[in-house]
């Protein structure tokens, strides 16, 4: 059931085609969604400096750099998007490093979207 | 021609003779695995062939991995999210059962297929490796190597990791992986502690045991050994033995600087 939550989300990944899926299916769930997709660290902070953003999606493997970088500079920001670190990986290692770095959860790409959706709402429901 | 080995006192472990012991023990070690089948001519074209070989392997690997994670792993989740965007897209009240039965089967064939191209991933290059480093990769792989050895395994890491370059890394993770294995099967060690120090540019592991020091010599160990020798020297790296004296036994370690340009730790 396709939730009516009106936020804005930045999607942060070096693979054209993850991030049309990602957009497309979280656009599916939350229509109300305002989605930006960006390839690389560099462009993410240029965006995310340009405007606040309620949520960032953050590949852990970017290209430019690793993921947890750009977990670590966008948490430096005057007005951080809350953060959901996705990945390929599914060792704990990753999670926990994710979290400690100041991510709101860990979602496996591979999961089914489902886990996506429950990781996006209970971290808008948790922003203070 | 023999390499020329420098071995300094690392922690104030060797003392001068010990140094110029192990440095003998070094050059006896590869003596004996070049007289053993060819001349010393043909055997320096064989090193130099096998360091190129690894060193192309290792590179196919990197890109292979790149390939994997970035363009096929992503198409698998892409196909992924239209399958359920079609599904999401039918009105279940005029989709015909096969129809929706087609869509779960073709999603779970694309999570399994996910799940195989992540297992090749990390069999090309640990991810851990790749993003964390070779302490994290080490103490991963730890259980692993407890489930091969009968005896207590130890892993201690310590200081801050500098950053090598991925081919270095996965030189330095798969030489420990095989002085390891060859420690476990060969020396009749029952127990072995494996030491990772850490400094600003160099990081040294360090793997000692209580089994015989003679297994450096056997013939059933030199193919093994001359991998090793080959990713020490495509990586720049030093290998040494020398007595462990907490063990009580012998101490195989091997040494790998950064790059000047790239003296930054990893996370």
């Amino acid at each position: 059931m396709p939730s009516d939550l009106p936020f804005s989300l930045l999607i942060a990944d070096d693979s054209t085609v993850v991030r049309a899926a990602f957009k497309a299916m979280i656009k599916a769930e939350f229509p109300l969604a305002t989605i930006t997709a960006v390839g690389s660290s560099t462009e993410a902070m240029a965006e995310a400096r340009l405007r606040c953003y309620d949520i960032a999606l953050v590949d852990i493997e970017l290209g430019d750099c690793s993921g947890l970088d750009l977990i670590s500079e966008l948490g430096t920001l005057t007005h951080p998007p809350l953060m959901i670190a996705v990945s390929m990986h599914q060792e704990n290692i990753f999670v926990t490093r994710s979290m400690q770095l100041g991510a709101r959860s860990y979602v496996a790409k591979g999961a089914p979207w489902v886990e996506l959706f429950e990781a996006i709402r209970s971290t808008l429901w948790a922003a203070p | 021609m023999l390499r020329e080995y420098k071995i300094q006192s690392t922690n104030g472990l060797l003392d001068e003779p010990q140094i110029k012991s192990t440095i003998n023990r070094i050059y006896n070690f590869e003596s004996a695995l070049a007289g053993q089948a060819v001349s010393r001519a043909s055997s320096e074209a064989v090193w130099l062939g096998l360091e190129h070989v690894i060193h192309n392997l290792d590179a196919q690997s990197i890109a292979l991995v790149t390939n994997l994670h970035r363009d096929l792993a992503g198409t698998l989740v892409t196909s992924a999210a239209f399958g359920e965007l079609v599904r999401l897209d039918l009105d279940p009240k005029l989709a015909s059962s096969k129809t929706v039965k087609l869509l779960t089967q073709l999603d779970a064939t694309l999570r399994e297929a996910l799940q195989v191209v992540r297992e090749l991933t990390e069999a090309q290059f640990p991810s851990v490796l790749k993003v964390f480093g070779l302490n994290a990769a080490l103490q991963q792989h730890l259980p692993n190597l407890r489930g091969q050895f009968s005896g207590p395994v130890t892993l201690e890491t310590n200081g801050e990791e500098p950053v090598l370059p991925l081919t270095s890394r996965l030189h330095l993770f798969r030489i420990v992986q095989s002085l390891m294995s060859l420690c476990m099967r060969y020396s009749g060690a029952s127990k072995i502690a494996i030491t990772s120090h850490s400094q600003k540019n160099r990081i040294e592991v360090a793997i000692d045991h209580d089994g015989s020091d003679e297994i450096w010599t056997f013939p059933e160990v030199a193919g093994e050994l001359a991998v090793v020798k080959a990713r020490c020297a495509a990586a720049e790296c030093e290998i040494y033995l020398c007595e462990a004296r907490q063990m009580g036994g012998v101490r195989i370690g091997v040494i790998a600087y950064a790059p000047t340009d790239s003296l930054t730790s990893v996370l």
